[in-house]
Formats: structure tokens, C-alpha cells, sequence
């Protein structure tokens, strides 16, 4: 399993299925020609382990009758169907599979139906290569006339799996003379299949344009094994191989009589792929340096999984396995090799020349420099929104997402709304007021650009300027520390206080300089969260005298240590934020006040938890010498 | 009447941008340049000329959002960019090798979202052409930048991968900092390994679209989950926190 995990494939688990185990492999989606069937990944193995492979049985007896004694065969679109395979097999005993064929197919999660049906099936597990057979005897005409062909408008086909699809253009069916017998390459149809008297069957491999299922699998919404198997690009190659698969099967299994031939179109034979390569050029690549003898002791290695080499000069040239249709160029084999070599043998190197002088990006400074002064001098808090939005001049055709069916063309909406939902928390964040900024992407018809919004929101208990004043203090504050002025959409809403700029225009006259400076400086190295609750805070006041001088942070301790629902709880302490929000002296005595927010992990706090921990607290502050509670 | 003065409290900034900081300020230390691509796409940088033909599953529209009422130079419809890829293209189209870029922003993909998944997802990806980028100095790479983050050492492992700009394409562990592989770690989830990087040697056939000649130069690039970092970096259960536009996840930082 490591194995397969580093050379091949992930694991998404591994189930252990009576006697036997299922491993459920992740393909690659540029594996599934070969990988989709278990051969592919056997062969995978066989190098790893430079193990033999002993390949499943292809040979069976022939009969003297001929296919064409019972058929006649054609393709109408060949750039669709790029291989057909018609064979007739007589005489078969349709019954249960032996135990092994349909444990198997128990293993990898298929329901055994008939040892003709599980043929098929398991064949295509096996192979990557779908198989069909129908019941000869349900076709049409003496001699049957099949043709794969485009569907008609309107045409209908009942399906194995039970019913009716109505076909579309440039969807293709393998039709007898009198109608269509299946939707070809996605799934069977159910008016020529095989049951228990089936007798003689017509095996049927065929190879498709991917794009051709793909499109048609959409269409109909009918995604089945077949479909998953095509869509990834099938070789042509795989077709004779899972032909002569089947009828051994179906030889041995079932006493099948197969016919002496069949009928092949396979008009545009696949060309034998040949990699070339030069080890120095897999060294540069990997980083690796292997010897030549090195080298070709992995390629003897890959013959396993019939790949097969000659050197001439310094060159080598590798015959790529015909269903491997991925690896063709000069990269594809470095990486064949290099899973099979293992990466773990790739040493880190961090030896980057220095023959590259990069530049300051003025933007990404620039970005950096507004956030910098807007958080560390002007006081506000920096958020992210989505740049998707349900209003905006650009919209989507397709969005599958709540709420996104648009990107937004200005920050105002959304900084509106992040007033009107953080406002809501001024309290649990102990602040009596809410700053905040997003510098964020806005895009429209004729472009997109960097843009800066930011919003004031007071709460009743704010002492200081209005929202609009404060906001344009703060326009000007940072205009004055970057030196340049910009075009400020301001607008005071009841949310609060809003402004909106584009950032590359602001910053169009500035230079760019040299080096980012400070403007990175701020780290979250050490930074942790601490998740925060899902549940509703209650916010309570409490006001004390204490002897003067009294120091607001140790009648904060004291509260503190009062803040739980009870002392062995184990809940942790529900009071979330003490805020001091009044102080004065008079005469003798020193006035605190402050705001107590009080909320829980677990669930809503009710007025009797929290009247009891404020009980308590009073209790606990009236304790010390010169405290009085008001 | 000053408002701002000392007493203005200090703000707080967003994870991500912490975050930010301090991988860019180690890619800046390695010599590489900050540079950034367009977050609407044609359809050309998006999928084309990165090896992702028409007919290609990536363009699903179940993956993929198609803008309605704007097209490309090409007459196709432009999308919310797929992945940052498209400066393995744009770059090269504007620069010569050899070169190092560093690029980051987001990315946009039409699925529902939960903890694990956005839609909106940010990531961080690195470029490096010259005349002998291989897997070794990727893996070199990687290693440090994860290692100077994490502030310890960080292993990694090298598994098969398949994108369709990169080739050998290649998936990155970083084995687990936290545990021995314990069941239940939040990193590892006992596995002991944390996929973390999307990588791979550039396929020659997007270096060639950004006018690269593939006989001299070679490179690689890799995409670092921004987001999914900073969740295991910073303790974060929730991936759609990020972008919730909330300050009781900004004021803790």
C-alpha cells in the first residue's frame, strides 16, 4: 500500500470484504486509461516490485461457424467510434458464476447477476476496456443488420437499468433494422439483453471519441461504469484485448462456441508510441544522477508492464504499451521513470542561482503600506470578504452557489454589511467602536482593479466625533502619510459611515522604491485562534466604590476569577470580555464601572446563569476592605 | 481635535495577511519577485494554453464559473480565474528567463462550500525557470519555505500528481510537526503526512505558450493552499471564516 501511495496512487481507504479486501484507489486523471482496470495497477506493481505479472487467459477453442454467418457490421461515424469489435459466441449456458468470479465482483461493490452479465463486468474491472453482450436471438432479421449510427430526433431507448431516454442529436445507438438497441458507449439496453434463455450472444467492444461520452453522459445525466471508463480515453488497442478476454470466459465459463472470426472496424490503427530520452536529460530534470546502467536497470524493470527499449547512440527509445495513451513526450517518460526510480530517492536541493534580479512590485507595496498605516496607526481592523456577490456588473451563467451569482463592482455593499453584522459584536469584542477596512479585487465590464473600503460604525456608549467625521480624519490621516490624494466615494448610510477608493489610482503618481522596508514587517508567527461561540453573549454592568487609587485591572481580577458558571463545572469561564467603561474619584473613594459579557461554548445562557455569576461577583468584590458594589 | 492620536487603539490584521508576510518576506529572502495576474481570465490563460484543451473535464461548468456578459479576445466567455496558473504563461509572455516569480490572490471554483471547502479559496503559488529547475530544487524549495514558516524543520514527500500544466506532476506531504502520527492530530489525522503543495516540472507545452524556449529553459512551479495553511498554522476548524468578513476572527490577530 506505501507503495502504491509513492509511486502510484492515493489510497482513499481499504475495506475488508468477506475473505478479501477492497482498496480503493484514487486514479489520476491522466491514468485512467490504463489504471481504471486492475491490470493497470498490477502493472504498476510488477515494476515497483520487480515482480512477474502473470496475465489472465486469453485463448479459447474456436468454432467453425463465422460471425459474418449471423451478422453484417458497420460503423456510420468513424471519427466517433474509433474501434468496433462484433464476435458471435453460441450455445451458452446461462447460470450462476462460480464463487470466485462473483466474489470478486462482490469485493469491488457489483451484485452478480448472471455468469454472462458478470463476464462483462468483470472484464471491464479488469481490463479499463467496457464489453456488452446481447442475446443474438432477440435481434432482428435473419442476418442481423447492425450499425452503430447517429439517433434520430426524438428516438427512445429503454435502458438496462430500467427506463426510457429520450436521445439527442449526435448521440450515437447500436441499431439492428428495426430499432435502436442501446445509447452506444454510455449504457445496454434492456430489450436485447441477456436472461436465463438467453442462448447465443453478439459480444460487442467498441472505443469512443471521449468528448462524444462525455457530452452525452451530461446530456442524458447518466453517468454509468462504461461512461466513467470512455470519458478518460480508451486505447483502441484495449478493445482486442478485452475481445479475447471475454470469449475465453465466456468459453470457460459458460461453454460457449466462439466464432472462428468477427468483424473489426478499426479504420485509423493506433501508431506504437516511441519516447525518446537521453539520461542526461532525465538527470537535469529530476536532479537525480543516475549511471546509464542505473538507468536501464529501471527500464528493464518497466518491461514488466511492457514497455520495451533499445539504446542508439546516446539515445534511448522506448515503445510505449498501447493503452499507456499519457506517456508520448520527452516529460511524460522522465516522470514514467522517475515514479518507478521513487522520489524518494530525490535529494532537496536549495541551490537557486542568483542570476535574476526581481523587482518591487508597486502594488503589492503599496497594498502592504495602506494596510500597515490603517492597522498600526489609524486604528482600524482589517477584514476579508468574498469578491462574489449577488449584485455587481459581471455576472455568472452557471453559478451552482448560494448567494454568487455575481462578482461585485464596488466594496460600499460589502462593508455595509460588515458594519451591520460586527456592530452586533461591538460588545464581545469590547469596543465601543467599529473600524474596518477590506483592500480587496472589484471588477466591472470594461476591467478590474485594487480598491479600499472602509466603514465607521459608533455604538451608543461612543464618547468622541461622529462616524462621517472620524472618517474622513482618517482619509486624510492616510492620504498625508502616503503623499497622495485619491478620488474618496463617501457616503453616510445607517449602518455607518462608508468610503470607497481605487488603491491604483491613488497611488498612480507615487514611485516605487527599492526594497519593501517595513511594510511586511507584521507577523502572525506565534499567532493561535481560539474558536468563538456559536451562541447568543448577554451583556451586564456592574459599578463599585473602592478606596482610592484602586487599580482598574485588579478589580478586573477579581471579577475574573468569579466569571464561571460554578467551580467545578468544567465548562471554562463564561464571562468572554470585561470592559472598563467609567472611572472617577471622589474624595476617599475611586468609582469603576464596567461592561461584563457573559457567553457560552456549549449552549444560550438564560438570566438565571448569568444573575447567579454576577451574584457571585458582587459577593466576592463586597469582601474586600473599603469595595462596594452600587 | 485629534481622534487618531496615541490613544486610538491598534487595529488588527487578517490572518491572511499575516500570513502573507511571512511567506512572501521568505520568498523575497530566496531573490524571488512579487507579481500578480488579473482575477477575471480569458479563457486562453485559464485552461488553454495551460495543456487544459477544449473538452477538457476542468472546464465542467460544475468547476468552473462562466461570466455571462463578458468574452474574451478569443470570443469565449471569460471566467473568475480557476487556479493562479495563468502566470506560468502571462509572465514568460512578458519577461525573459531566467526568472523566480512568487504570485498569490484568489481562486474561484463553482462547488458549495462547508469547513472544508470555498469557493473563494486563496492560495500562493511560486515559478522558478532556468537553465537546470528540477525536482530537487522544487523539493529544496518547498522544504525551506515550509520549514522558516512552521519555525522547525518540515520534511516532505514527493507523490505522483496530475495537473495538467505540470509534468511530472506532484503531489507534497509535509510529514506532521504536531504528532507521531496519533489518531485524531488535526494536522495529520494520524496519517502522519499532510498533503500541502500541488506541484511539478513545467510542462513544456505552457512554456512554449508563454515563448519560452523549451531547449534551454526548464522550470517548475507548485500552489500552496493559503487558506488550508493558515487553518493548520493558526488552529482554524473553518475554512469559510476567512472570508466571513468578521472581526472575533480578525481581533484575535
Amino acid at each position: 500500500m506505501r507503495l502504491i501511495v509513492l509511486h502510484s496512487f492515493e489510497i482513499e481507504g481499504v475495506k475488508k470484504v468477506g475473505d478479501d479486501y477492497a482498496i480503493d484507489i484514487d486514479v489520476l486523471s491522466n491514468r485512467g486509461h490504463d489504471a481504471l482496470g486492475h491490470l493497470g495497477v498490477a502493472r504498476d506493481l510488477a515494476v515497483i516490485l520487480d515482480r512477474d505479472l502473470t496475465l489472465p487467459s486469453r485463448t479459447y477453442p474456436l468454432a467453425d461457424f463465422s460471425t459474418k454467418d449471423y451478422i453484417t457490421f458497420g460503423i456510420d461515424d468513424t471519427e466517433l467510434v474509433t474501434r468496433g469489435i462484433m464476435r458471435v459466441v453460441r450455445d451458452v449456458k446461462v447460470g450462476e458464476s462460480p464463487k470466485w468470479l462473483a466474489d470478486r465482483l462482490l469485493t469491488t461493490g457489483q451484485r452478480p447477476i448472471n455468469n454472462i452479465v458478470d463476464i462483462t463486468n468483470y472484464v471491464a474491472y479488469e481490463s479499463v476496456q467496457p464489453v456488452h453482450a446481447y442475446d443474438l436471438d432477440k435481434l432482428a432479421g435473419n442476418i442481423k443488420k447492425i450499425i452503430v449510427r447517429d439517433a434520430k430526433a426524438g428516438e427512445k431507448v429503454k435502458v438496462l437499468k430500467g427506463g426510457e431516454y429520450e436521445l439527442g442529436e449526435r448521440m450515437l445507438v447500436v441499431s439492428d433494422e428495426s430499432h435502436a438497441l442501446d445509447i452506444a458507449g454510455v449504457m445496454g439496453g434492456a430489450d436485447s439483453s441477456v436472461d436465463a434463455n438467453t442462448k447465443n450472444l453478439l459480444v460487442w467492444v467498441g472505443n469512443f471519441d471521449p468528448i462524444y461520452i462525455r457530452k452525452t453522459r451530461k446530456a442524458l445525466k447518466l453517468i454509468t461504469d462504461a461512461t466513467k471508463r470512455y470519458e478518460q480515453g480508451i486505447s483502441n488497442e484495449l478493445a482486442r484485448v478485452s475481445m479475447d478476454r471475454t470469449c475465453a470466459l465466456l468459453s470457460e465459463l459458460a461453454g460457449g462456441q466462439i466464432a472462428k472470426d468477427e468483424i473489426d472496424i478499426y479504420p485509423s490503427k493506433q501508431v506504437e508510441a516511441v519516447a525518446k530520452l537521453k539520461l542526461v536529460q532525465f538527470n537535469s530534470l529530476v536532479g537525480v544522477n543516475l549511471t546509464s546502467s542505473e538507468l536501464e536497470g529501471i527500464l528493464n524493470r518497466m518491461k514488466r508492464a511492457g514497455y520495451v527499449w533499445t539504446k542508439i547512440r546516446d539515445e534511448y527509445q522506448i515503445k510505449v504499451p498501447g493503452e499507456r495513451l499519457d506517456v508520448r513526450e520527452l516529460h511524460e517518460i522522465v516522470e514514467e521513470i522517475a515514479r518507478m526510480y521513487g522520489y524518494d530517492k530525490v535529494k532537496s536541493k536549495l541551490a537557486l542561482k542568483n542570476d535574476f534580479t526581481p523587482k518591487v512590485h508597486k502594488g503589492f507595496y503599496y497594498n502592504s503600506l495602506i494596510k500597515k498605516l490603517l492597522v498600526e496607526q489609524l486604528g482600524f481592523s482589517e477584514l476579508y470578504n468574498y469578491v462574489m456577490s449577488n449584485e455587481g456588473e459581471l455576472e455568472f451563467e452557471n453559478s451552482q452557489v448560494e448567494g454568487m451569482s455575481h462578482l461585485r463592482s464596488s466594496m460600499v455593499p460589502t462593508i455595509e454589511r460588515n458594519l451591520v453584522q460586527n456592530i452586533k459584536n461591538a460588545d464581545l469584542l469590547g469596543l465601543d467602536q467599529i473600524r474596518l477596512f477590506e483592500l480587496n479585487k472589484v471588477a466591472y465590464l470594461s476591467g478590474e482593479h485594487w480598491a479600499l473600503g472602509i466603514g465607521v460604525k459608533n455604538t451608543h456608549t461612543w464618547k468622541g466625533a461622529k462616524e462621517s467625521v472620524m472618517l474622513s480624519e482618517a482619509i486624510k490621516n492616510l492620504e498625508e502619510k502616503l503623499g497622495s490624494k485619491g478620488e474618496w466615494q463617501i457616503m453616510g448610510t445607517q449602518s455607518g459611515a462608508i468610503a470607497e477608493v481605487n488603491i491604483e489610482k491613488l497611488i498612480q503618481n507615487l514611485s516605487t522604491p527599492s526594497s519593501y522596508g517595513h511594510v511586511l514587517n507584521a507577523t502572525g508567527m506565534s499567532k493561535k485562534f481560539k474558536p468563538y461561540s456559536q451562541y447568543p453573549f448577554v451583556l451586564r454592568d456592574i459599578a463599585l466604590w473602592t478606596p482610592v487609587g484602586t487599580k482598574s485591572e485588579d478589580v478586573e481580577k477579581i471579577i475574573k476569577n468569579e466569571g464561571g458558571p460554578s467551580t467545578n463545572s468544567g465548562q471554562g469561564s463564561w464571562l468572554v470580555q470585561i470592559t472598563p467603561f467609567d472611572t472617577f474619584t471622589k474624595g476617599e473613594q475611586t468609582s469603576h464601572a464596567f461592561h461584563l459579557v457573559f457567553q457560552s461554548m456549549q449552549r444560550t445562557l438564560t438570566d438565571g446563569d448569568v444573575n447567579a455569576v454576577h451574584v457571585r461577583i458582587t459577593k466576592a468584590l463586597n469582601t474586600h476592605p473599603g469595595f462596594s458594589v452600587r | 481635535m485629534t481622534h487618531m492620536d496615541k490613544s486610538t487603539p491598534r487595529g488588527h490584521y487578517h490572518p491572511l495577511t499575516l500570513m502573507l508576510n511571512d511567506i512572501v518576506s521568505i520568498y523575497i529572502e530566496l531573490g524571488f519577485e512579487v507579481t500578480e495576474g488579473p482575477i477575471v481570465d480569458s479563457d486562453w490563460s485559464n485552461f488553454e494554453a495551460l495543456n487544459m484543451k477544449y473538452g477538457h473535464p476542468a472546464r465542467d461548468a460544475q468547476d468552473t464559473f462562466y461570466i455571462k456578459n463578458k468574452k474574451g479576445p478569443d470570443g469565449l466567455p471569460m471566467m473568475p480565474r480557476t487556479q493562479l496558473s495563468q502566470m506560468q504563461v502571462m509572465y514568460p509572455l512578458a519577461h525573459k528567463p531566467p526568472f523566480k516569480i512568487v504570485y498569490f490572490g484568489k481562486a474561484f471554483r463553482n462547488e458549495n462550500m462547508d469547513a472544508t471547502h470555498e469557493a473563494e479559496h486563496s492560495q500562493i503559488e511560486a515559478m522558478v525557470v532556468s537553465e537546470k529547475a528540477n525536482l530537487g530544487e522544487l523539493k529544496g524549495t518547498i522544504e525551506h519555505v515550509l520549514s522558516k514558516f512552521f519555525g522547525t524543520k518540515i520534511e516532505t514527500r514527493l507523490r505522483p500528481g496530475y495537473f495538467p500544466f505540470v509534468e511530472p506532476g506532484l503531489e507534497v506531504d509535509m510529514k506532521c510537526f504536531l504528532c507521531k502520527a496519533t489518531p485524531g492530530c488535526p494536522i495529520c489525522k494520524g496519517i502522519g503526512w499532510r498533503e500541502v503543495v500541488a506541484s511539478g516540472m513545467m510542462n513544456p507545452i505552457v512554456l512554449r505558450n508563454g515563448g519560452v524556449d523549451t531547449d534551454k529553459w526548464q522550470g517548475f512551479a507548485y500552489a500552496i493552499g493559503w487558506d488550508r495553511l493558515a487553518m493548520f498554522k493558526y488552529g482554524i476548524n473553518d475554512i469559510r471564516l476567512f472570508n466571513a468578513g468578521d472581526l472575533r476572527l480578525t481581533n484575535q490577530f
